[in-house]
């Protein structure tokens, strides 16, 4: 019962527009005081639950980000994506959705696709006369690729959290990211077919190769990541700071836009932004002492081996409960919160961890696109300026692709696990 | 008076956090062998990144950035929302100075643990929290009592 008032309280205060961290430190203290039971070392914490060197990888990844947004190479992907594909039946729809496969592998977060990328996209295509609410929904849906084509801030918490490799999930989600990104541009291709969408004239070879070669050292960033983590010279939170150094190199020799200023304003940028997300890996921490003095992971466990008894149905489970969670609960909290209650039955099921973490955390992106919660339906609606419920209306069908993909990879395993495996072997 | 772009807190989170990259380019040059690796470097790292957080949540709240759903916030008239902000910041500030004064309490208790590799107390560590708690619960006073705020941040 107290875990019942807990869990609603939390909910009422995010509602109401307390900052999620600060609502779940606020249910934690209510939950310690009324219990009686250890509020000093429940504070404590918030300290402990950041004193991890793997989660350093989160600020690194968003300031690597922060100074792509910050130079040219943003536009530059988003015009190569133009030659490539603006010609095609859907016209800029299918270029905002390959730039944000080409950006995820420099952005391990959708917000920063979403707030950065999406920006110059919304730009684009509405100076193309292009719809406004499909212009928003794509942003919003193609900008979950961000988390799943390494890098990913999503993966390097399941990675802590789960005791998974950081390397091998980063490796599991490239066909999952190639896949949604093939799947959206089909659904687009059949929606234009429908409406008449504007396009852009097909390019010449020179102007597809003169943009690749611009955008060459950009594209490559994934490589040095995985590269770097495989050849066994640097762990995934070294890669993240290498990445920074390599954002920094390739934009000081190539592209020669970035200033000290720009510079300083990016890292300031990250430190507030990384901040607000290790307030809420500290609120996190706080509520899992409550979580394990409630039992909750039994709780979850026991529910979910009276619903599923074979790996298949374990996992369809987990993605039901997910769905529905993540409409309700932001992602890092859920990831903290719910992950390490799957992970022994996961374990005890066979599942492998990779297998597991990247469908979660696709199950999670695509929370981030359900309202009311949905965090990048809150960016979109603000990036570009379309009311929220015109974006929930236009985003939903976008979401049908997304899980006929989920489905996909939870019927077959090879698809997350076959590039692990290759590599790792 | 116009808000200023950056505050101190800000700029020490951010300087912590060039100093924090830089350890870890000492850290991969000396597994490489540039030049002998240091084996405190991973810790420090991790206490910088400790003191980077809690000295930004304070300018993230002064930025406004800490994440929150206002889809129902923005259902409701202005005033009400108004009202409703304030009460929540006044709560977070008490809060914020609950958490210093418990965090104080940490440091005490941690005063005579030492680190694994770095040879300081681990309240060094611990400080982090009662500093940063103390300097947010500031910000939203100071919200409260009528200073203007900066604009959400905005790089560009």
């Amino acid at each position: 019962m107290t875990f019942l008032i807990f869990i609603v309280t939390w909910m009422v205060l995010i509602f109401v527009g307390i900052p999620i961290a600060v609502s779940m430190i606020v249910v934690s203290v209510g939950y310690f005081l009324y219990t009686g039971i250890g509020i000093n070392f429940a504070v404590q914490r918030i300290v402990d639950g950041l004193n991890s060197f793997p989660i350093i990888a989160i600020p690194l990844f968003i300031l690597a980000a922060s100074i792509f947004n910050s130079s040219s190479i943003t536009r530059n992907l988003f015009g190569f994506a133009t030659h490539l594909v603006g010609h095609v039946r859907g016209g800029l729809g299918h270029v905002n959705i390959l730039a944000s496969l080409f950006f995820s592998g420099m952005s391990g977060s959708a917000v920063a696709d979403a707030g950065g990328l999406g920006k110059i996209e919304a730009e684009a295509m509405q100076k193309a006369g292009y719809p406004h609410d499909l212009a928003a929904a794509l942003t919003a849906v193609s900008s979950i690729l961000g988390p799943l084509v390494p890098p990913s801030i999503p993966m390097v918490v399941y990675g802590v959290v789960s005791g998974a490799s950081i390397g091998g999930l980063f490796l599991g989600g490239i066909v999952p990211g190639l896949l949604c990104t093939l799947a959206m541009m089909i659904m687009l291709y059949i929606v234009a077919g429908r409406i008449s969408l504007p396009v852009h004239p097909r390019s010449t070879w020179r102007q597809i190769r003169s943009s690749f070669i611009v955008s060459f050292p950009a594209l490559l960033t994934p490589v040095v990541i995985i590269g770097g983590i495989f050849s066994g010279i640097f762990s995934p939170t070294e890669a993240a700071a290498v990445t920074v150094l390599y954002a920094i190199a390739i934009d000081l020799l190539v592209y020669r836009e970035l200033t000290w200023r720009k510079l300083w304003d990016a890292v300031y940028e990250t430190a507030i932004m990384s901040s607000t997300i290790a307030l809420i890996i500290g609120g996190v921490s706080m509520m899992g002492v409550v979580m394990a003095r409630e039992k909750a992971p039994e709780q979850i466990a026991s529910l979910l081996m009276s619903v599923a008894s074979t790996p298949t149905e374990f996992m369809f489970a987990v993605t039901l409960l997910l769905l529905i969670l993540g409409c309700f609960i932001e992602v890092l909290a859920l990831l903290l919160v719910l992950v390490p209650s799957f992970i022994p039955l996961a374990t005890a099921l066979g599942i492998d961890p990779v297998y597991l973490g990247v469908n979660i955390i696709f199950t999670l992106m695509i929370g981030t696109l359900t309202p009311p919660m949905g965090m990048i339906l809150f960016v979109v609606s603000k990036s570009h300026g379309v009311e929220m419920h015109r974006l929930i209306r236009a985003t939903m069908p976008w979401l049908i692709p997304l899980i006929i993909v989920q489905i996909l990879m939870i019927l077959y395993p090879p698809f997350i696990l076959a590039l692990p495996r290759l590599f790792m072997s | 008076m116009t808000p200023k772009r950056y505050s101190p807190e800000g700029v020490l989170s951010t300087l912590l956090l060039i100093v924090l990259s830089l350890v870890i380019f000492l850290q991969i040059a000396g597994r490489l062998g540039v030049f002998p690796g240091q084996v405190w470097t991973e810790e420090l790292i991790r206490w910088l990144w400790v003191w980077m957080a809690c000295l930004g949540f304070c300018e993230a709240e002064r930025y406004q950035q800490h994440l929150r759903m206002d889809m129902i916030p923005t259902l409701w008239g202005a005033a009400l929302r108004r009202v409703v902000y304030r009460l929540i910041d006044a709560m977070t500030g008490v809060l914020a100075l609950y958490m210093a004064w418990l965090g104080c309490k940490g440091v005490l208790r941690t005063w005579n643990d030492e680190s694994v590799t770095l040879g300081v107390s681990d309240a060094v560590l611990y400080a982090a929290l009662p500093v940063g708690a103390l300097l947010w619960a500031m910000r939203l006073f100071l919200r409260l009592a009528g200073k203007r705020q900066p604009e959400p941040w905005s790089s560009s």
